[in-house]
């Protein structure tokens, strides 16, 4: 989760001697194989939205009607409150825990995953059991003190809060390994020039960190604009639609209509390419951090420590403790009826989710496929950010083109809800022309699980690429090395944080996928999450929650191994 | 490392003694092993693939028994009627499903009226309820669940009797309606009522529910978790089968079958048209009507539509509960608008 490139970059100097690593032909196969992954089912979908579909006329019309445009609003707003929360929630918590003592304290970092574990509709759940009418926030607060965090959570700033719970992880994370990235040498030279604080902040650390911060800002804008989860949940109860939950409406409430879903889309995606075009536009400030970083920085915090854990408690508290107190109770009620008391608490539902035939098929089949997915996703990330950062000397324009279209189309996944990615996927796959198709077998699964992570992927890679400095790969150009080697021993390395980093988030999202898992699984395939809500639907809310637990531990034990597996890799490498 | 065994061995002892405290929960197996058995015609094969909206159990239980008696094997795909209608709306170039069993009368309707299902009449189809097969044989409602008002006994000031109780004083803000929008049955019923009553009378009672504090959120689910829960004291518009279902739990609910009357949503089966294997499709259909496949859906609390299988103990039966007078094609028939009206004059 880490990016330590000191580590990452210490045997460079036995690069080996002979010629460059040119991709030519590998740009374009790339492009084709992206234009099929993600265009195609894009254009699938959009063409219902212009042609219109099953009878339904085309919807593109209805966008400027007075109503429609105050769903759009909702929208920006929901994605900027959320934007908003998160950095607050994530950029304090990146500065301690890597500038400061506090970043010894590792659990705090598997903490802040915890939320992110969690699929998003159970947090929502979570919260809205907690501050129910006779909930546990009144038990515990006094029905003023319920009714008020109730007041709080049912609104959109609350929605906003609970969205930013489960997407900070993001930011925070670029931003950590932006900030461990960042010399220490930096930072103090201008300590000795005499600049204070404000100043070291304003004139070294914001240039530095801003287009970062812009990377990080746009995934948690377009994610809080695609995320249905907690807008269905909790958003349809407080009578605040957003253009998600209308699609989410359009494909699965009956009547369907489709093309109003197909033109709702457009605008999600037009959205989604305009913030990416501000992103392209601010990174071009990128800087790239000099050769050798042996020494990461340290601020002495004396005594704004206190308020460093204070807020570390504060985030903890709403984005791990109280959901999970509402959950793990919820997994262990025995009566629905009756208080959490213990002749009304049981395991027993922990172990009988766990039966075969019940939800261990599910949890297994979620685990393979997402494991399978995220490294194909992971492979697929690092040859993108290649192509998309190599821009050496002369460049046809073709090439240029391709090289810019592979960048777009690698996150254009993450500018449209999931749900018309996948309904896009379902008119192409299914076409009855087609020679051969994936569709209804785990194959889809897994690629629809591909495309969906591949832009988290893509982002880490491309970090982590931002800041390997040029320097080394023209050393080994100059040492004579061949591609491969270049390849192997220099670039996939100093890439491995990022790529370590993209490859767990790309598994863990794939294990509690909901939208793709329900739509494009094929029958008699059991997945977790599917599974999950299946359970909640039909009232058996207790057997949910224990299954929500048992995904969320697994997958906190594949995050601690794989921690405890880097920091092993880094220590070995050190001595 | 021996304070830290030390601590891990107390860790064991404390968790071993909560585990030792708590209580235990009932598993829900089924209640009632069918006693008729159904016998599948010679020479059916291959297998088929059936979209089923139902309780996840009903479903797992209807299979194996049909695959038991006939050999061929079903590959299921479960969910809220919602997912199934939208993969069956993309899926309709190149249709995966042979057999859906929905929870809605509505959206089949509208299939059957575009031509996608199978004209099929299930054996003994004399013996189904009045008014659940169409009229094109296209499709058929081969179990029910009656729209209740669902009490948790322990919140509620008293037993209501019909739907106007509620709005009596003592009953202000203890009630949650399933939202319409969202739930089908909740939207069948508000039209089942507009076409018994007449719109005006219809309004004038939500009118007086929604001045006493009524909230409207959520599908079924949800809404009855609320009322068990005891956030709420009553559902109104509540399915009965899963209120049963928590009672047998052991949850203090009560399931009222309103005075004035209610709806009893057919749930209901077609063939896609389009189907590869009809006949095996055909032969689960006639299973699914069968004695023994109308016995696994009482057994699972729903109203049976064979007039000759008896529903559950402890349930109402057809008989038993009083129906608004309409019919499900004038339902069909006016869903859209009396919704839209709904929606505008209480959700707004």
């Amino acid at each position: 989760m880490t990016t330590d490139i000191d580590s990452g970059g210490t045997d460079l100097g036995s690069a080996g001697t002979k010629t460059r690593f040119r991709s030519g032909a590998g740009v374009y196969a790339l492009l084709a194989l992206l234009l099929v992954a993600v265009a195609a089912p894009l254009i699938a979908m959009l063409i219902r939205a212009v042609t219109g579909y099953n009878g339904d006329p085309s919807a593109l019309g209805q966008l400027l009607r007075p109503e429609n445009l105050r769903i759009v609003g909702n929208t920006v707003l929901l994605g900027v409150l959320v934007v908003v929360i998160s950095t607050a929630m994530a950029a304090p918590l990146a500065f301690l825990m890597s500038w400061t003592r506090l970043r010894r304290h590792r659990w705090i970092d598997i903490a802040v995953m915890v939320p992110f574990l969690t699929p998003p509709y159970v947090a929502a759940m979570a919260w809205l059991d907690f501050t129910r009418i006779n909930g546990l926030g009144e038990r515990w607060l006094g029905a003023s003190g319920g009714a008020l965090v109730r007041s709080v959570v049912e609104s959109p700033v609350g929605m906003a809060a609970i969205m930013s719970c489960e997407i900070f992880t993001f930011l925070y994370l670029l931003l950590r390994n932006r900030l461990d990235a960042v010399p220490a040498s930096l930072d103090e030279m201008a300590a000795v020039a005499g600049a204070s604080a404000g100043q070291r902040f304003r004139l070294v650390l914001a240039p530095l960190l801003s287009p970062t911060y812009a990377l990080g800002a746009l995934i948690v804008f377009i994610r809080a604009a695609g995320e249905f989860g907690t807008p269905v949940t909790l958003g349809n109860r407080i009578g605040f639609p957003v253009l998600v939950s209308e699609i989410y409406g359009n494909v699965t409430i009956d009547p369907l209509n489709f093309p109003r879903a197909a033109a709702f889309s457009t605008v999600l995606l037009t959205m989604g390419m305009t913030v990416w075009g501000l992103q392209q536009w601010m990174s071009r400030r990128e800087v790239p951090f000099g050769g050798r970083v042996a020494r990461r920085t340290r601020v002495d915090t004396g005594w704004w420590t206190a308020p460093g854990w204070l807020w570390i408690g504060l985030v903890l508290l709403i984005s791990v403790l109280v959901p999970y107190i509402s959950i793990i109770l919820g997994a262990m009620t025995v009566l629905r009826s009756k208080p959490p008391s213990m002749d009304n608490l049981t395991f027993d539902y922990f172990a009988r989710v766990l039966r075969p035939g019940r939800g261990l098929d599910a949890l297994q089949n979620s685990i393979t496929l997402a494991l399978i997915a995220a490294t194909v996703a992971t492979v697929l990330a690092v040859a993108c950010a290649m192509v998309i950062a190599r821009r050496r000397g002369a460049e046809t324009r073709a090439r240029a083109t391709a090289r810019r279209g592979i960048d777009l189309l690698g996150i254009a996944p993450d500018t449209v809800p999931t749900i018309v990615l996948v309904i896009g996927f379902i008119f192409l796959w299914n076409a009855p022309w087609l020679p051969f198709t994936p569709y209804n077998t785990r194959a889809m699964v897994v690629l629809a699980y591909v495309v969906i992570t591949l832009p988290v992927v893509l982002q880490n890679v491309k970090v982590a690429y931002a800041a390997v400095d040029d320097k080394f790969l023209e050393a080994a150009a100059t040492s004579g090395a061949t591609a491969w080697q270049t390849l192997w021993r220099i670039t996939i390395p100093l890439l491995m944080p990022g790529i370590v980093a993209g490859w767990l988030l790309a598994f863990l999202l794939g294990v509690r996928e909901v939208v793709a898992s329900s739509m494009v699984r094929p029958a008699s395939l059991q997945l977790l999450s599917p599974w999950i809500l299946g359970q909640f639907d039909q009232g058996h809310r207790a057997e949910a929650m224990a299954m929500t637990v048992i995904g969320v531990l697994g997958s906190t034990v594949v995050l601690v191994v794989l921690e405890w597996w880097r920091n092993r890799m880094s220590e070995k490498r050190s001595r | 490392m021996s304070l830290s065994r030390r601590a891990f061995a107390a860790a064991v002892l404390a968790s071993a003694l909560v585990v030792a405290g708590c209580g235990s929960a009932d598993d829900s197996a089924p209640a009632v092993k069918p006693a008729a058995t159904w016998t599948a015609p010679a020479g059916l094969s291959g297998d088929l693939t059936l979209y089923s909206a139902n309780p996840q159990e009903l479903t797992d239980d209807l299979v194996a028994a049909f695959t038991k008696a006939s050999g061929v094997k079903v590959k299921t795909f479960g969910g809220e009627t919602g997912k199934i209608t939208a993969k069956l709306d993309a899926e309709w170039q190149n249709p995966q499903a042979d057999v859906v069993y929905l929870a809605s009368w509505t959206p089949v309707a509208k299939y059957a009226a575009d031509g996608k299902a199978l004209v099929y009449s299930p054996q003994d189809a004399d013996k189904i309820q009045p008014g659940w097969a169409d009229k094109g044989n296209a499709f058929t409602g081969r179990d029910g669940s009656a729209l209740t008002i669902v009490v948790n006994t322990k919140a509620a000031p008293g037993t209501p009797k019909d739907w106007s109780d509620l709005t009596a004083p003592e009953y202000k803000g203890k009630v949650i309606m399933p939202d319409p929008r969202e739930s089908g049955t909740a939207a069948d019923l508000v039209t089942a009522m507009t076409i018994a009553w007449g719109k005006d009378k219809t309004w004038e009672l939500f009118d007086k529910l929604f001045a006493n504090g009524m909230v409207v959120h959520g599908a079924n689910g949800p809404a009855l978790d609320d009322v068990t829960a005891g956030s709420h004291a009553v559902v109104l518009g509540g399915v009965d089968y899963s209120a049963y279902a928590a009672i047998d739990k052991g949850e203090p609910l009560q399931v009222v079958s309103p005075a004035s009357g209610t709806t009893i949503t057919p749930r209901p089966v077609f063939i896609v048209k389009d189907s590869k294997n009809p006949a095996a499709a055909k032969a689960l259909v006639d299973f699914m009507f069968s004695p023994q496949g109308q016995a696994i859906s009482a057994a699972r609390k729903m109203i049976p539509a064979r007039t000759d299988v008896p529903a559950a103990a402890g349930t109402r039966s057809y008989a038993d509960v009083k129906q608004l007078n309409f019919t499900w094609d004038q339902a069909k028939a006016s869903g859209k608008d009396v919704l839209a009206e709904f929606t505008k004059r209480y959700l707004g």
